[in-house]
């Protein structure tokens, strides 16, 4: 054949070429390639040699032959380098391997199986010599079945069961199923024996191919590893497409990169109908007993009716029946549940009417109910509070009691709890700023707060202008609309040059607050003492407020103490006075002078007027105050807190006053809804015997109200908390009927629950998600503060607790991002429930502890039924593959053909070789 | 020794004509000369020198014979090796990943170089080391496995892959390429596996070891840095020869391992957040450059402390976003992990439409929205129900078209909607059920994006509209039902509010710009999202979700400079892969914007410390030289060398 020789050369990494290209008129491309081209450089110094011997020669050779002789040894040098620089001829060649790549894994159908073999089967049936197919099958994990060869591909011996894995392990179930009804003799026992071995290799299989998953990517970076160099090379991949693992689009790119293209066969089997239960959406944690809703999701692709069965810890506690599932999605609402604490595992099972994969149709989820809600409950006397602490422990309920003297003390104690329930505790149980503490924890907290009726409450515990008179929905000062007996009140106010300061100003503001308590028909008079006495305020009536406000602010101290004398003159002055009430409140800080004092108050008693006395300080007098209070019938107080002087005033004269304290029967009756009744049967609800008289606020929801339309029952939000005010008490004295009614407990439940804290107290708000791909759970935690901001200064803790007791396994915790905190742990096993407790820290304290679960209901296999047939179309588009090729077109190969690297460094020494004797005959034989 | 052609002995033969020559007798040339005495001593020295005359002939045939003895020796291939020997399956895995580029310092006078090119000087020397029956499969792994060339015995293929390997900036995915390397060598008898690699921080041995024993110890002998899987994986192989060559010395590096930024919708803010890790010896002073767009906007000194990670963090306001880059000023001798980048995305204005049955309903919805500048445009408007069927379709068509009180006609069907306290429309799946005149509220949806950072317990709820929902989801419930309920309606979301917010006007000033602000971002959530906000190099990059436009680009900023890429676009989709350099990129997808970066970080490449517990080589290749490879070169060398000797005697007349 006529050949045109054109030279193309391809430089080396020394400058030499290190391919030569010969290419013929009929355009194949015959390659010699070298692959020590350095060797080129030694004619650089042989030519010169050869040719300098050649002119310089002394031999006795005719010029003639001496040329020829030079040719001829410069020929047989050059064989030998062009054989020392190892020339490859790259020959075209025929041979063409196919590597079948088939998707065992679960989602697979053995029908669409069947079909797709049969195709191999048909492509590989008369292979020609130069032909050779390979099998792999995958799920995730890949593995060479059969390495590419040149027989057909039959489903001969084992790889019958190995393919069909699924089937031939129902097949021996089944099987084993009949011999085992059957009788058991020795070819049964056998066969049975078999079987079980059988079933055994294939679950072997199904592990160490791992069907449960698809990595398209893994599959094809295999086949793409053993397909030889140098012949056509081509994977059939026959797939339903659903990759669930690795990432097949970076193999595209090698595979393109590579040359190695990609036929796609989609496995489908008709329009099968397929119902799958999507999700199910379960809040990750709810409170004990608070009711929740679980909602499941299902895609089907028609419409038909299913069976619903839900399971909680693997018990069937729902069945729905006929439950209409239309073509797309369905929500299904569950009924609402309440739950005790724990993980509580839920599976919803969907069996439908049509349906064609069931590892699909369950779906999972975990709630984890938080603990009981946690209340402090302070009684006066720790023992009347058994009624209601049994009724709150009744609900699920956890209350702490504590007598009026554990009254909590600082912020961080009251964090600890949801609620604090103030049962006939007075004001001054609270030591000084505590009562602000309260107040912010429900403010800004979100806490809850509850006041009970009793003598020591509201504002006879002394309440009136404190900060907990802000957080409850109710002012201490009654409405005047209930007749009571007028009060005549006396203050008899040491101003000595002790009191002088902080200590007189309080003094006053007590004074004048003790008035404004008063009612329209109270009398109302201030005499102040030193060594001597003095009228400050008149006996007025107390609706002078104005002068008697500019009386008391005259009252300036100096001077030495001695009570005497002012007691005396207010003892005079009530004697005048025609009141049903009469009362005097005492105040000094120091030691008095004088005596008599028992002779005097025994008058005073004696005349129906009672006495109280406030002591202030150490210097105070206290064993002569107390004396004389109980001499006087009245109450003795004694306070560092020079702040609650004027608390211990009102709350006083509203005692001695009795103005707020109603003690009648009456039947609350409902003005307004509230949740806290809600299934509360108000017709059957008992008398109260009393309460104590306060007012509704005006954004306070007033719920319950007495037979004078006092408020006994009022709730508001306050700031971010809760409060309630309950005016009645809940013991056996207003009470008595209530604690054995039988809604009791229910209604003190609703009461505190109403109240109790939302957790938005917390500093920290943590939002978790959980994703699964991969077979691996990853966890993001979103933390941020009750403003929005991202925190970073905090160290979550993320561990996946053991089953039984025992410490959790940490996971290892990443920053990844403001606020954003990662974690992830494998899943083990698709169904499986995972406990997980997360433990965030701030400066090494434990801001926030939560436990939520994570499961998966089944493999990512069965999310979906459809093939992926984009996914497929685009892996054969990118490679220069076909979908669903012929038998025909898996061989048919387009563009350049293969090339096989031939050595032929030896066929140049056997040229040089054969060179030698012609070079030594020339020269031998010429004369 | 045996030969691999030995018929080619047989030209061996040849040394019969050869010696044939030799012995025939030269004819001797006649020459005239003009006087015969002048030779007559000639004569005479030629007789007396008549042994050596008769020595230089057998000296030459002797030549000739070794000159043909090394060439068909030569051919035959001789071979040293047992015929015996079992050949082996040697796949050879070049580490290509990021930590590669790390400089190793040159010997004395000589030019540093990277752990790469040491790789490739050493992956050589195995190449030609090799025995010429073994095959060799070359794959240079990073994330991903690149077989450079089959299982092939062609030095010339084998070399050419060794050249064709490129490094990358790409992380090393050990457990993967050792699971290609089990499967690839599968069917083969002796396979042997050679990993070249600085270790991945300790990766890579750890991997190996469980793979050279693979059984229930292996994960202990692995170490903590095997991963589960693979352990688990292997523990079901059978043993594998794999050894692994440990490349480079250098320790000490700074890097920065994560840089993320993340704005805030509700407080308008960006915060900022960088890892950074000092695998020195001595706590390090540095400092962090922190640009946006180019421009150098904060300097900031860090001192790392050694080994642990050092959290920065940093709060700022950008509301315009851009592409921020974090540049660690250290010259340590690996400087990818160096640099990296984030962007922050703009604040954006949205139209937002407020339509209100009386005038003054909108007041405090004004109040608000002044307030709200940087989220609210211009664009904005405020009308009646009435006033709105006189407006142009285009003029109403709003991004949130918030309706108080009632539904006007002729809503756009564009837009999300926020419904407050009007009646339920057609369009939403829900049915009003009643009033609840005292609504308290029950529970709410903590975890919606719709209640971020709201307290339902705080606001005072009036009197409010429940629904009951056919679809959608309840966000905020009283006992007697949804009161705030969410609904996904396809290609518009819908918020129903079942009370008047502006009731009570100082819960209202806090609340709405929340809800406003959470609810466009649910609005938005899955429109924005269309690409995670980093990539790792050599990541295929594709949206989130299908697009529409036929025809979007990618916009590449990489070392300052700007390139452009059409991409093709298939059912929705393209697929970016030129993510190589770490940098901003951005993707404009009808007329719009999508920024994403393309950064390292990651942990073990910036951990170059090699690890230094290199296993045992299990294959002969190492140990096999050059010279008993390939004898015949040397054979073939020797008879050139003496063909060419033979050819200058033969002219100084020594031999004939």
């Amino acid at each position: 054949m006529p050949t045109t020789l054109a030279i193309g050369m391809t430089a080396g990494p020394i400058g030499l070429p290190t391919t030569i290209g010969l290419l013929s008129t009929t355009s194949l491309m015959t390659q010699l390639q070298f692959e020590s081209p350095e060797w080129f450089w030694a004619l650089a110094g042989l030519v010169p040699l050869v040719l300098f011997w050649h002119f310089k020669s002394y031999a006795d050779i005719r010029p003639g032959r001496r040329a020829l002789a030079t040719g001829l040894r410069f020929l047989g040098l050059l064989c030998v380098i062009t054989a020392l620089s190892r020339p490859v001829l790259q020959l075209e060649n025929s041979e063409r391997t196919v590597l079948f790549l088939i998707d065992v894994s679960d989602s697979v159908r053995s029908e669409a199986l069947d079909a797709a073999w049969a195709e191999v089967e048909a492509a590989t049936k008369e292979l020609e010599s130069t032909d050779r197919a390979g099998l792999v099958l995958f799920g995730e994990t890949p593995k060479l079945f059969v390495a590419p060869t040149r027989e057909p591909l039959t489903l001969t011996g084992d790889l019958a069961w190995q393919l069909h894995h699924k089937r031939a392990e129902q097949d021996a179930k089944t099987r084993i199923a009949e011999l085992e009804r059957g009788t058991l003799d020795d070819a049964a026992r056998k066969e049975l024996d078999e079987l079980q071995t059988r079933i055994a290799a294939i679950q072997a299989l199904r592990a160490e191919l791992g069907t449960d998953e698809t990595d398209l990517e893994g599959a094809l970076r295999l086949a793409r590893g053993l397909l030889p160099l140098e012949v056509r090379r081509r994977v059939v991949l026959i797939s339903d497409g659903n990759s669930n693992r690795g990432d097949v689009l970076r193999e595209l790119v090698e595979l393109e990169r590579s040359g190695v293209s990609t036929h796609v066969r989609p496995l489908t089997v008709g329009d099968s109908p397929e119902v799958v239960a999507s999700e199910l959406y379960a809040p990750a944690e709810a409170q004990v007993k608070s009711p929740f809703e679980l909602e499941v999701a299902f895609d089907a692709s028609v419409a038909t009716t299913a069976t619903v069965r839900v399971y909680r810890n693997k018990y069937l506690v729902s069945t729905q029946e006929n439950v209409a599932l239309a073509a797309g999605r369905t929500l299904l609402t569950l009924p609402k549940l309440r739950l005790e604490e724990g993980f509580h595992e839920f599976e919803v099972q969907v069996a439908p009417a049509l349906d064609t994969v069931l590892e699909n149709n369950v779906a999972r989820a975990v709630v984890r109910v938080a603990g009981r809600p946690k209340v402090l409950l302070i009684e006066r006397e720790e023992r009347d509070a058994r009624w209601l602490e049994g009724a709150l422990r009744g609900e699920e309920i956890e209350v702490e009691v504590r007598p009026a003297s554990g009254a909590p003390a600082s912020l961080g104690e009251l964090l600890n709890y949801d609620a604090l329930i103030l049962s006939d505790v007075p004001a001054s149980a609270f030591q000084p700023g505590a009562m602000e503490a309260v107040k912010t924890y429900v403010r800004e907290m979100g806490g809850g707060l509850i006041m009970i009726g009793g003598e020591q409450s509201f504002g006879l515990g002394g309440y009136y202008r404190t900060p907990i008179e802000d957080a409850l929905p109710v002012k201490m000062p009654i409405k005047k609309n209930v007749e009571k007996p007028n009060l005549a009140l006396a203050l008899v106010i040491d101003k000595s040059g002790s009191m002088m300061g902080h200590k007189i100003e309080l003094a006053k503001e007590a004074a004048i607050a003790a008035a404004e308590v008063l009612k329209g028909n109270d009398r109302f008079g201030v005499v102040a003492f030193d060594g001597a006495s003095e009228w400050i305020a008149p006996m007025t009536d107390s609706t002078d407020l104005g002068s008697i406000t500019g009386y008391i602010s005259r009252l300036a101290a100096g001077g030495g103490t001695n009570i005497y004398p002012g007691l005396y003159d207010a003892f005079q002055a009530l004697q005048e006075e025609d009141a049903k009430l009469k009362h005097i409140i005492l105040l000094s800080d120091g030691q008095t002078q004088g005596s008599g004092y028992d002779t005097l108050v025994s008058h005073i008693a004696a005349d129906g007027i009672t006495l109280s006395t406030v002591g202030i300080g150490e210097g105070a007098d206290m064993r002569l105050l107390e004396d004389m209070a109980q001499w006087g019938n009245g109450e003795s107080y004694f306070t560092n807190d020079f702040g609650s002087i004027p608390q211990i005033f009102t709350r006083e004269t509203m005692r001695a006053s009795k103005s707020m304290l109603i003690e009648e029967p009456f039947v609350p009756t409902q003005v307004a809804a509230t949740e806290i009744l809600k299934g509360i049967p108000l017709d059957d609800m008992p008398f109260l015997l009393g309460y104590v008289g306060c007012q509704g606020k005006d954004r306070a929801t007033v719920a319950l109200v007495s037979d004078y339309g006092d408020p006994v029952l009022a709730h508001w939000t306050y700031g971010l908390g809760r409060s309630v005010a309950f005016t009645s008490d809940a013991k056996a004295r207003w009470a008595a009927d209530w604690i054995s009614w039988e809604a009791y407990p229910k209604f003190w439940a609703q009461l505190v629950r109403s109240a109790m804290s939302t957790g938005s107290h917390k500093d920290l708000r943590t939002g978790t998600r959980v994703d699964v791909k991969d077979g691996v759970a990853t966890i993001t935690l979103d933390v941020r503060d009750r403003t929005g901001s991202y925190r970073d200064d905090v160290e979550p803790e993320l561990s996946i607790l053991p089953d039984g007791d025992g410490d959790g396994a940490a996971l290892a915790v990443r920053h990844i991002a403001p606020g954003l905190f990662q974690a992830s742990f494998p899943i083990e096993r698709y169904g499986d429930a995972y406990r997980v407790l997360l433990v965030n820290r701030q400066e090494g304290e434990v801001a926030e502890l939560r436990a939520f679960g994570v499961t998966e209901s089944y493999s990512p296999e069965f999310r979906t039924a459809a093939p992926d047939l984009a996914g497929l179309a685009l892996i054969a588009d990118a490679t220069g593959g076909v979908v669903s090729p012929t038998a025909e077109a898996v061989w048919d190969f387009q563009g350049e053909p293969a090339r096989t690297p031939q050595d032929t460094w030896w066929w140049w020494l056997v040229a040089a070789a054969c060179l030698l004797p012609l070079d030594i005959a020339l020269r031998r034989l010429s004369t | 020794m045996n030969f691999l052609a030995p018929l080619l002995l047989g030209l061996g033969a040849l040394a019969a004509p050869v010696v044939v020559l030799y012995i025939l007798k030269v004819r001797r040339r006649e020459v005239r000369v003009p006087y015969l005495r002048l030779w007559e001593q000639l004569v005479i020295d030629t007789k007396a020198r008549s042994l050596f005359k008769r020595l230089k002939r057998l000296y030459s045939l002797l030549l000739q014979l070794l000159i043909l003895a090394s060439l068909v020796l030569a051919a035959a291939q001789p071979d040293f090796e047992l015929a015996s020997s079992e050949k082996e399956s040697i796949v050879l895995l070049l580490d290509c990943s990021a930590s590669m580029h790390t400089l190793e310092p040159g010997a004395e006078g000589s030019p540093d170089r990277t752990r790469f090119e040491l790789m490739l000087e050493r992956a050589r020397t195995f190449v030609e080391g090799r025995s010429r029956e073994d095959e060799m499969l070359i794959a240079a792994v990073s994330d991903r496995v690149e077989v450079l060339v089959p299982f092939n015995r062609s030095k010339l293929r084998l070399r050419d892959a060794v050249n064709r390997a490129r490094l990358t900036k790409r992380s090393l995915d050990a457990d993967a390429a050792l699971a290609f390397a089990r499967e690839v060598t599968a069917d083969r008898g002796a396979p042997v596996v050679l990993f070249l690699s600085d270790g991945n921080a300790g990766a890579v041995p750890a991997a190996l070891a469980a793979l050279n024993t693979p059984s229930e110890g292996a994960a202990e002998a692995a170490g903590s840095n095997a991963s589960p899987a693979t352990s688990e994986a292997l523990r079901s192989q059978k043993a594998l020869q794999a050894s692994y060559v440990a490349i480079g010395t250098t320790t000490d590096n700074a890097a920065i391992l994560r840089f993320t930024a993340r704005k805030n919708e509700s407080l308008g803010t960006d915060f900022l957040l960088a890892v950074l890790v000092n695998h020195g010896s001595t706590p390090l002073e540095t400092r962090l450059e922190l640009s946006r767009d180019g421009n150098l906007i904060a300097v900031e000194p860090v001192t790392l402390p050694v080994g642990e990670e050092f959290t920065w963090s940093k709060k700022l306001t950008l509301g315009e976003g851009g592409t921020l880059r974090l540049a660690l000023d250290t010259a340590d001798r690996f400087q990818l992990d160096n640099e990296a980048f984030a962007f922050v995305p703009a604040l954006r204005q949205r139209k937002i439409g407020l339509v209100v049955a009386e005038d003054h309903q909108a007041e405090p919805f004004l109040v608000a929205f002044q307030a709200m500048v940087e989220f609210v445009s211009e664009t904005s408007f405020f009308t009646t129900a009435e006033r709105y069927a006189t407006m142009t379709p285009e003029r109403r068509e709003a991004d949130v078209t918030i309706c108080v009180g009632v539904i006007p006609a002729d809503l756009p069907t564009k837009g999300n909607l926020i419904l407050m306290d009007t009646p339920v429309p057609d369009f939403l799946p829900a049915t009003e059920l009643g009033r609840d005149n005292s609504p308290t509220v029950w529970d709410w949806d903590r975890e919606h994006l719709l209640n971020r950072y709201l307290n339902y317990r705080e606001l005072p709820i009036p009197p409010a509209r429940y629904l009951r929902l056919d679809r959608g989801q309840a966000l905020v419930s009283s006992f007697e039902g949804p009161i705030i309920s969410a609904f996904d309606l396809g290609d518009r979301r819908a918020v129903h509010i079942g009370f008047d917010m502006t009731a009570e006007l100082f819960p209202f000033r806090l609340a709405f710009p929340m809800l406003l602000r959470n609810a466009v971002a649910w609005f938005e959530a899955e429109e924005d999202v269309l690409f995670e906000s980093t990539y790792s190099p050599g990541t295929t990059i594709t949206p989130l979700r299908r697009v529409a436009d036929p025809a979007p680009k990618a916009t590449l900023l990489v070392d300052g400079v700007v390139t452009d890429r059409p991409l093709e676009v298939r059912e929705g989709r393209f697929y970016f892969n030129e993510t190589e350099e770490p940098g901003a990129y951005a993707f404009v997808i009808d007329a719009r914007n999508y920024p994403t970066t393309v950064n390292l970080f990651d942990a073990a490449e910036s951990a170059i410390a090699p690890s230094l517990v290199a296993t045992e080589i299990k294959t002969g290749s190492e140990h096999r030289s050059l010279f008993n490879r390939d004898l015949w070169v040397i054979l073939a060398a020797l008879g050139l060398a003496l063909w060419t000797l033979e050819w200058i005697t033969f002219h100084r007349r020594i031999t004939e």
